[in-house]
């Protein structure tokens, strides 16, 4: 039997981490949860996860990019791929700074919510296989 | 060398052109002409003059000498005769003076002369002997020449007539016996003719020389003074000294004319002063339509740059109007997606948890679209306005409010409440204290106080919701009142809040004349003060009795 990837979801809306938790743990993935930034880091660190699920509009506007920064700052879980999924579309105007400063935005997927559940695991495999090459 | 001459030439040049120049020029010829004319007509007439003096001089001489002769004519005296001759001839004047007789001098004085043959048709006897046979002389004949010397003389022939009484020894036979010639000099009257036309010609040059120099200081004085008078006063107006005046004050054309330059002076400067109070006027008024026109372009430009601002912020109001929407119905959406995918189809309760986790958000977001919807008609709709009592309003929601704050041990206290009255909408007062109400109650731990304060001060009501519950981060103090912004706190209560209810409340106090503030401390609690203008008694009862009429009607 593998071993069971380990998935964090971060983001403050609650149903949606339920329900996307739900499908997760059905797909036989570990799920931990963060409802905000400075939790999401924190239990990343602590837990390691496989693959982060991050949203970008919590407690901050932008509070998701400046997360992401931070997760790649640090050489522990630097390598770890990140799904950003957020409610308002990357073209919008809306002043996130890594975008309006032409930073790289150092995720490796970036989708509007909500996500279809097929497209979440195949999205989360996808992302776990090549980071483990 | 030619460098020399034309410096020479052009004083000459420059002289002809001169005025005083031509004037004399012209004056001085015509006079000369003229008083040449008189010297020579002068001259001629004193020239014959001396002529017929000199003529008579010479008859009166030629009759003496017949006269003083006749006697010793009569006596055939003849060496007396001769004496007589050569004392006439020693005379100054007298050149010669001799008796000719048949073509032979007879007698003369000069005594070698007498004997020789005189040529008949020599000068002296040319004209009555002219012709052969002719008529021989009968009257006395004059004649000037020059003599060998060159001696310019008169000669005067007087016949002498064989009268009876010289017939004893002449014979009758011819008229004229023979001829008295006497030359007379003519120098002295050359002379005196000479000296004459010296002095005429010294009077003439004198003349012309002084009226020369009178025409010319006269057109010194009277023409070339003033012109340049003139002439130097147009160039100081030229270069824009208007305020000079010619100083001729003469009479005559020219001052006339310095006058009339005077006047056209004075009338230019006059122009020029117009132009220059016209221009600057014309420079004050484009200054003033400058500034003007500068602060109307600054006032588009900000008006511009508040449009645009106001366009910005409408842009950016609505995209999170969308997201607000849209995050809510992400989870409705997953929640419900699953349930339907079977996900949860061993599992009834989750499945049912997760139904109505769909069914809250639904509910939540309908609240928040009424929400939206009111506040966005706030500013379009127009309301009546009408005088509502505080009192009753305040209560009323202390009382409503109160009920639901129960549930977390949450007090609300009603300090002072005064009896006034304001000009508004009952509804959105009410609404304004309940949403900073409803707010205390949620972001607040259990047990926290939360009162409701009225103030009158002076002709404003102040209306203070305050609480002792966690505060707000001086961060957010700015941002509070607009429009979808949630604290950190709201969001971390899991309360799904619209973040609307500050920007309604704050738009309803707008409406009503007053203003909001809010003061906080973290962890200590905070306070929102409305202000609100008070409606005065009598003007209360006025409107009060204004309003019965109207629905009476």
């Amino acid at each position: 039997m593998p071993e069971t990837k380990k998935v964090l979801l971060v983001d403050d809306d609650v149903d949606l981490v339920e329900a996307n938790k739900i499908v997760l743990e059905a797909n036989g993935y570990t799920v931990v949860t963060a409802y905000n930034g400075e939790d999401g880091l924190n239990t990343a660190l602590k837990e390691t996860p496989d693959i982060i699920i991050l949203d970008v509009s919590m407690e901050k506007k932008d509070e998701g990019f400046y997360v992401s920064q931070r997760i790649r700052s640090r050489p522990e879980i630097a390598k770890t791929p990140i799904l950003m999924i957020t409610a308002i579309h990357k073209c919008t105007k809306l002043k996130f700074s890594p975008q309006t400063d032409g930073e790289y935005l150092p995720v490796n997927e970036f989708l509007d919510k909500p996500v279809d559940p097929s497209t979440l695991i195949s999205l989360v495999e996808k992302w776990i296989k090549a980071s483990q090459n | 060398m030619d460098k020399g001459i034309s410096k020479l030439i052009r004083p000459l040049t420059c002289l002809k052109k001169r005025l005083a120049f031509k004037v004399i020029l012209w004056i001085g010829l015509i006079l000369v002409v003229f008083l040449e004319l008189v010297c020579y007509l002068d001259l001629r007439s004193h020239k014959n003059l001396l002529f017929k003096q000199m003529k008579e001089e010479a008859y009166r001489l030629s009759d003496i000498i017949k006269r003083s002769t006749h006697h010793d004519m009569m006596r055939a005296r003849s060496n007396e005769l001769q004496e007589v001759l050569e004392t006439i001839g020693s005379q100054e004047d007298v050149r010669k003076a001799r008796i000719i007789e048949r073509g032979r001098v007879k007698m003369a004085s000069q005594k070698e002369e007498v004997g020789r043959e005189v040529d008949k048709k020599a000068e002296a006897c040319y004209d009555c002997h002219e012709e052969e046979g002719k008529k021989p002389l009968t009257v006395t004949r004059y004649r000037f020449f020059k003599t060998e010397d060159g001696e310019r003389v008169l000669g005067f022939v007087n016949p002498l007539y064989n009268d009876e009484e010289c017939h004893s020894c002449h014979g009758s036979d011819t008229e004229v016996l023979g001829v008295l010639d006497i030359i007379l000099s003519m120098e002295k009257v050359y002379k005196n003719i000479n000296i004459h036309q010296n002095r005429s010609f010294i009077f003439i040059l004198a003349g012309f020389v002084l009226i020369a120099i009178s025409i010319g200081i006269l057109i010194l004085r009277f023409v070339n003074r003033p012109i340049k008078q003139l002439s130097d006063g147009t160039k100081r107006i030229t270069n824009g000294d208007l305020k000079y005046h010619i100083p001729i004050n003469t009479e005559d054309e020219i001052g006339e004319l310095a006058a009339s330059f005077n006047n056209m002076t004075d009338n230019l400067r006059a122009s020029r002063k117009e132009i220059e109070a016209w221009n600057e006027e014309l420079s004050d008024r484009v200054k003033v339509a400058t500034t003007q026109l500068e602060k109307t372009n600054n006032d588009l430009e900000i008006a511009n740059k508040k449009l645009s601002e106001s366009d910005k912020k409408k842009s950016e109001v609505v995209m999170l109007v969308a997201h607000d929407i849209r995050a809510p119905l992400a989870s409705i959406k997953s929640c419900l997606k699953v349930v339907l995918d079977g996900y949860l189809k061993n599992d009834r309760p989750k499945e049912m948890e997760m139904i109505r986790r769909a069914e809250e958000r639904v509910e939540s977001q309908l609240d928040f679209v009424k929400n939206l919807l009111d506040f966005t008609r706030m500013e379009e709709e127009h309301r009546e306005m009408r005088p509502i009592e505080i009192k009753p309003i305040v209560k009323n929601v202390a009382d409503m409010m109160q009920a639901w704050a129960n549930d977390k041990h949450i007090k609300v206290e009603i300090r002072n409440l005064p009896d006034v009255s304001i000009m508004g909408d009952e509804d959105l007062i009410e609404r304004s204290l309940a949403n900073l109400i409803s707010n205390a109650i949620k972001y607040n731990p259990p047990d926290t106080l939360i009162w409701v304060d009225c103030l009158l001060k002076g002709e404003l009501l102040e209306i203070e919701v305050g609480d002792n519950g966690v505060g707000i981060p001086d961060d957010e103090i700015p941002e509070l009142f607009e429009i979808l912004f949630r604290g950190v706190n709201a969001r971390r209560q899991q309360e799904h809040g619209s973040g609307l209810g500050l920007s309604i409340v704050k738009r309803a106090v707008n409406i009503h004349g007053g203003h909001i503030r809010v003061e906080s401390k973290l962890g200590a609690g905070t306070s929102f003060f409305i202000t609100l203008p008070v409606l005065k008694s009598e003007k209360k009862e006025e409107l009060a009795s204004a309003h019965a009429i109207s629905k009476e009607n």
